[in-house]
């Protein structure tokens, strides 16, 4: 995928690119709206990840004039305001995701593949690993083409294993995805356990390798590398 | 409690009538006096004209009862009587009140005494004229005094009711300080301009408040964002020694406190400064049913362990936002602190809400219960901001929030107040 990151902040710019870089991503950054602005208008990108509070304009306008190209391409809002005026502007305006800062790296990586999906779907709605195959349309998984029955939060969960391979997933960042955040709920380990527990068990009927491994204190991994 | 017109109007009655009543005894007393006294003169009058008569014809002897003359012997020196007296007449067949003046003259050498008398009847006839004209007069000029007086302090103290009335209506959602009425008056024109800057700072004082607030959450939630993001990355270095790897759970774990407190907190200010300010009637058991089914899904793996008895439709008008975070934060309390997983219910009926869950024992501090911060047990599980969240709501929505405990289980009530 071709990304622009448009984020004045540079420790953050630096660790969003690097960290799709890592992830086999062409991207380019702009840390301000004017950069961003030629940017837009000289390259086209896959993906744009916009951030709403930029030193020299809001990203409100950028989008809008993203939009107004009438290009394809996908925009993500980073908004340190969790207020519903901005998430509701952004959507209207044609954003495909919003997301409040602070954030997971693998949740901005699996709303990213997300939106691409949506986007640019021409016959690859697949998603694979090893024996895994799954089909983002209609939400089924098969191992060894065989099909399994999962429930919809299993599947989620699945998903997000996968688009996210290789990568420690913290516990926190698998409650907020699974579930939102809540408020006041500091610690969903317990439940995150009880339903990593449950998919082991059924993915453990037909796959012969168990990819989930507990990463001491931290989280869980789905990799075949030991 | 009383208006200051009543009250003014009430005092001003009194006062009425503590002045009326010596005044009118007064009037009584003053027109009788000179009534009497026209009449007095009237008989002196008559006499003396009867003396002339008698002085030029010494046989006249009356009109009985208008005038007697009788020769007497009686000391001239005698002074004249005046006096109220007794008369059967005759025409009218009854006994008749007349004035009588009863003098001692000498005439033609002989000694005379004269008795001229005016019926009382005239002088109560005129008596009564005067008197009650008077007084109606009085009560006349004093009712319009008084209506007068009532419509001019109503209109003086319109310019202090309007400011009162913008003061009464005064949000500080709508921006506007009140307005300052035009008034000739230096009371009420102080009055409304001190509202106006006192108003007008109040709105500037809520949105230093609110900018600040916003400000404060967004440079905190950049630099959590980087925290988080560093975190993140270390995570998945390879090669992490045991410690390294509990150092960098913990600063990431700490984060997500720091985050998750930083959004509570500004939803608490949010709520206080009523930026939640749009209702809508929801339908309490409708949106109950729509969170159970998200709760089931999340927290208690899709199996419905929780008992809704709907008596009645509880119709509620609130921001559905804020609904949605009260129910949610009762429902996830209910759950999370049941010791069992059977026997959580929901009641309802049209003026309340209840969630109960069993618990093993009350709790300590129930007064506690709803300040920020305080937690119950020492578990980690939360922010211990949640009953705060939701007691700041059910305020903000007038509506009373009430926790008790009855037959082993913990009840949160929400609660239609009046």
């Amino acid at each position: 995928m071709k990304i622009l990151v448009i984020e004045d902040d540079e420790q953050l710019r630096n660790s969003i690119t690097k960290y799709l870089r890592s992830n086999k991503n062409i991207v380019e950054e702009a840390d301000s709206f004017s950069s961003g602005e030629d940017k837009i208008e000289l390259y086209s990108y896959d993906l744009v990840i916009l951030d709403i509070g930029l030193p020299d304009g809001t990203g409100i306008d950028l989008l809008e004039i993203i939009k107004g190209q009438k290009s394809d391409v996908g925009v993500l809002i980073l908004s340190a305001k969790d207020s519903l005026e901005d998430r509701v502007s952004g959507l209207d305006l044609g954003a495909d995701d919003y997301m409040t800062k602070p954030f997971h790296l693998s949740e901005l990586n699996s709303r990213l593949k997300s939106i691409y999906r949506r986007r640019f779907s021409s016959g690859n709605d697949f998603l694979e690993f090893n024996e895994y195959k799954l089909d983002t349309k209609s939400n089924t998984v098969f191992i060894n083409k065989t099909p399994i029955d999962l429930s919809k939060k299993e599947y989620d969960l699945l998903l997000y294993f996968i688009t996210n391979a290789r990568r420690v997933l913290t516990k926190t960042a698998i409650a907020e995805h699974l579930w939102g955040d809540h408020m006041d709920m500091l610690d969903s380990k317990d439940i995150i356990y009880t339903h990593i527990k449950n998919l082991r068990k059924k993915l453990l009927n037909y796959a012969a390798q168990d990819y989930i491994t507990t990463v001491y204190g931290m989280g869980y991994k789905w990799t075949d590398r030991i | 409690m009383i208006s200051l017109q009543q009250k003014y109007q009430r005092q001003l009655g009194k006062i009425l009538a503590f002045i009326y009543i010596p005044f009118v005894v007064l009037l009584f007393w003053a027109i009788n006096y000179f009534t009497q006294d026209e009449i007095k003169e009237l008989l002196y009058f008559q006499s003396e004209n009867i003396e002339n008569a008698i002085y030029n014809n010494s046989s006249i002897e009356g009109i009985y009862p208008i005038f007697e003359v009788k020769a007497t012997n009686s000391d001239i020196q005698k002074e004249d009587t005046f006096q109220k007296v007794w008369i059967f007449d005759k025409l009218e067949g009854e006994e008749e009140e007349y004035y009588e003046l009863k003098s001692i003259r000498r005439i033609n050498e002989k000694t005379y005494e004269i008795t001229t008398r005016s019926t009382a009847v005239e002088q109560k006839d005129l008596f009564l004229g005067i008197f009650f004209s008077t007084l109606l007069l009085l009560i006349l000029l004093s009712s319009i005094f008084y209506f007068w007086n009532q419509r001019l302090l109503k209109k003086l103290w319109k310019p202090f009711q309007r400011t009162l009335h913008s003061l009464k209506s005064f949000t500080l959602t709508d921006q506007n300080p009140t307005i300052i009425e035009e008034t000739e008056i230096q009371e009420f024109h102080d009055f409304a301009s001190i509202s106006s800057s006192l108003t007008g700072k109040l709105i500037s004082d809520y949105n230093n408040l609110k900018q600040f607030t916003e400000n404060a959450s967004h440079e905190i939630q950049t630099p959590l964002a980087i925290i988080q993001l560093k975190a993140e990355e270390l995570i998945n270095t390879a090669g992490l020694s045991k410690f390294q790897s509990e150092k960098i759970a913990d600063i990431y774990d700490s984060c997500d406190r720091l985050s998750k407190l930083n959004k509570g907190l500004l939803l608490l200010t949010k709520i206080e400064n009523h930026q939640f300010d749009t209702k809508r009637r929801l339908d309490i058991g409708e949106f109950v049913g729509k969170e159970i089914i998200w709760i089931e899904e999340h927290y208690l793996e899709g199996k419905s362990q929780i008992q809704v008895i709907e008596d009645s439709r509880f119709i509620l008008s609130i921001n559905p936002t804020l609904a949605e975070i009260l129910i949610r934060n009762l429902m996830m309390n209910m759950v999370f602190h049941s010791t069992t997983q059977d026997d959580m219910r929901i009641y309802i009926n049209d003026k309340s809400i209840s969630f109960s869950n069993p618990g093993d024992n009350p709790l300590a501090t129930p007064n506690r219960l709803f300040d920020r911060f305080y937690k119950e047990s020492k578990s980690a599980k939360s922010l211990g901001l949640g009953l705060a969240i939701s007691k700041a709501i059910c305020d903000y929505s007038t509506l009373n929030l009430t926790y008790t405990y009855t037959n082993d289980c913990h009840v949160f009530a929400i609660i239609i107040i009046g």
